[in-house]
């Protein structure tokens, strides 16, 4: 069963979605069955650690698997499914109304162009602005995502910027083109605090006056708190508890999403002697657990949990946990 | 009445680079300015900065591995300037580092008891084999990682594992001091845990002092005794722990408090909006005021052209116009 309640009418509708690699030892799966829906302008959070899938399930929409990556399942994204189309049909979609932000934005910006003809060029070639009027667009925009003296700005090439000006060039380029969906892995990762909230100021006014839904990667569940609608909690390629922010922040029922808080200290908490932990690493690579991912780390498990994948449960309205002790004692 | 552990008096650090021009002469670009602490054994300084503010050339510099260009810093009372080669290569043994990327900080051509064990030959010249082996596994015990761990190598370990060896090539020699930079932010969130609890444990059974360096708040708030807040190489605050984040009085501190996202929906949907505005001014051309005036709230004229001297108590200190 899907993680959340089918909604009227998703923007995406992601089913079933997995991930396979192709390595010289076998298939490592890196996302298992992964189903969600996204509806429009709401802004979902894949919270996971390393090796969880989650910049694996954004690549894959976005047809930017490596190589050997194997992708199966369906991602109908406004009645056409991204993971079925070919390479053309993709890239009439891609920059139109599906875009992706990176955590490093250079990956996305080109070296040798100045700023404002790369953010002119997605007005010019989608929209068939004139050059003038599209150089006046984007230099309106540098000065909306609050880049100072902007004009001067536009002419100026990437490595003239810090790390938080190109990101705001990144969202820039998001809001002039006004996708659909945004697909933003880690944007904020790299960036000083100060200079992250400036970021995600700019995403969620990108959600609110161009309605564009975004599916936001991050390892962060502060991020996520701020910025996030909705949240999935991703280990081991799985979806381990998905729902609405506050009750999965208020009340996390799986025992990963659990551990996870605790060991995010809030600087209004009481303090403890030792911060909560979870015990052992993430997992890395190898084959399938028959059972649940987070069995091996799991302070509560229970026999089953090794053998037998849990199914999901609803605790909540809209807010689900795969974890067989959910619904037993608290 | 015996001296600090480490006592740093008006420290100023910085770079040689390439002069401008043609017949430019090379200069000293400042990198931190007039930085002064004193550190008891068994206490944590945690230092809080933004990139660029300076806190890591301070880490290093307290262990002279880079040059101040003024100032002091006196270890156990001694001036460490003044220290013959020889002996600051010994007391080395009192005073270690660890690093962000624990993967990068390990040569990854040695099993991991041969790193672990290293500074021994540089500390205590002339053990045997057996005997660097067995204070190897001993030191691996310490954080947690098992005597088979000394035959592997980097490679095959995670992010969080490394971190573990790189604290026990920290403490094989028995230090007083580790200066920790960075050292959790990145790991995962489960593992960064692990990590520094086990910092803390360390620190209780070995009678360590730490300097955390860190950008993160809440771990910083967590492993603190005292905390100190850096911007653009200046400090901005000094304060124990509890009163500052009771209370941080300078508006500097109070945004950072404000920006860190924490996990709690309904407090962070209302943060948004509130983000700082104003560009961070330029490490080469830093302006003649406050450093944080440019993005200050409250700045006014006098912030501009004005630098505010750093003043306190003996606990407390803040380096604000209107603090």
């Amino acid at each position: 069963m899907p993680s959340t309640p089918t909604n009227a009418d998703p923007l995406l509708r992601v089913r079933d979605l997995t991930v396979d690699f192709r390595l010289p030892g076998g298939m490592m799966r890196a996302v298992d069955r992964v189903s969600f829906d996204v509806s429009p302008g709401e802004i979902v959070g894949i919270v996971g650690e390393s090796g969880s899938g989650k910049s694996q399930i954004l690549f894959s929409l976005m047809g930017l698997l490596a190589r050997n990556g194997v992708v199966s399942g369906s991602a109908v994204f406004q009645g056409q499914d991204l993971l079925a189309l070919a390479p053309a049909a993709l890239d009439r979609v891609r920059g139109v109304t599906l875009s992706m932000i990176f955590q490093d934005p250079m990956t996305s910006l080109n070296p040798y162009l100045r700023v404002g003809d790369q953010l002119a060029e997605g007005l010019r070639v989608h929209r068939g602005m004139a050059r003038r009027e599209a150089q006046a667009a984007a230099v309106a925009m540098l000065d909306r995502v609050r880049i100072p003296d902007a004009a001067r700005r536009a002419r100026q090439y990437p490595h003239e910027f810090s790390g938080g000006m190109r990101q705001r060039v990144m969202i820039a380029m998001a809001l002039l083109v006004r996708p659909a969906l945004l697909l933003a892995d880690e944007p904020t990762t790299a960036l000083d605090v100060t200079i992250q909230a400036q970021v995600l100021d700019l995403i969620s006014d990108l959600a609110r006056e161009a309605g564009t839904a975004v599916i936001l990667v991050t390892h962060d569940l502060g991020v996520v708190a701020r910025l996030c609608d909705r949240v999935i909690v991703l280990y081991g390629g799985r979806i381990m508890e998905a729902g609405p922010a506050e009750p999965v922040f208020d009340t996390p029922a799986h025992p990963y999403a659990r551990g996870l808080l605790a060991a995010t200290p809030r600087l209004t908490d009481a303090l403890t002697p030792r911060l909560g932990t979870i015990p052992g690493t993430p997992r890395s690579g190898g084959a399938m657990l028959p059972g649940c991912p987070f069995a091996p780390r799991c302070t509560v498990r229970i026999a089953a949990c090794e053998r037998v994948q849990p199914a999901f449960t609803p605790v909540g309205p809209d807010h689900a946990a795969a974890c067989h002790l959910t619904g037993a004692a608290p | 009445m015996t001296p600090p552990l480490i006592e740093v008096q008006s420290l100023c650090v910085g770079y040689r680079v390439p002069g401008t021009g043609l017949l430019g002469r090379p200069r000293i670009l400042p990198i931190v300015h007039d930085v002064s602490f004193r550190l008891e054994p068994g206490r944590t300084l945690g230092i809080v900065g933004e990139s660029g503010c300076g806190k890591s050339t301070l880490g290093r510099a307290l262990l002279r591995l880079n040059e101040p260009t003024a100032g002091q810093v006196l270890w156990m009372g001694e001036d460490m300037a003044a220290m013959p080669a020889e002996t600051l290569r010994r007391r080395r043994a009192e005073f270690q580092i660890i690093f962000q990327d624990p993967v990068a900080a390990l040569d990854p051509r040695m099993t991991l008891g041969r790193i672990v064990s290293r500074p021994l030959a540089t500390f205590e010249p002339g053990l045997k084999r057996a005997e660097l082996r067995r204070r190897a596994v001993e030191a691996l015990a310490l954080v947690g990682l098992s005597a088979d761990f000394a035959d592997r190598y980097p490679h095959e370990l995670s992010g969080g594992q490394a971190q573990r060896v790189g604290i026990a090539r920290a403490i094989i020699g028995r230090p007083k001091l580790i200066v920790c930079d960075e050292p959790v932010s990145a790991l995962d969130v489960s593992i960064q845990a692990q990590v520094v609890n086990l910092l803390m444990d360390l620190q209780e059974r070995l009678g360590l002092a730490l300097i955390f360096i860190s950008h993160n708040l809440s771990i910083v708030r967590h492993i603190s005794h005292d905390v100190m807040v850096m911007c653009l190489g200046r400090v901005m605050e000094t304060a124990p722990r509890d009163a500052f984040y009771a209370a941080p009085r300078h508006p500097y501190s109070q945004a950072l408090m404000q920006a860190v996202p924490e996990p709690d929906p309904r407090r962070e949907k209302g943060r948004l909006g509130q983000a700082l505005q104003g560009e961070l001014p330029s490490v080469a051309n830093p302006p003649a005021g406050c450093v944080f005036a440019s993005r200050c709230p409250r700045a006014e004229a006098v912030c501009h052209s004005a630098r505010p001297p750093l003043r306190g108590d003996g606990t407390r200190s803040v380096a604000c116009h209107f603090a």
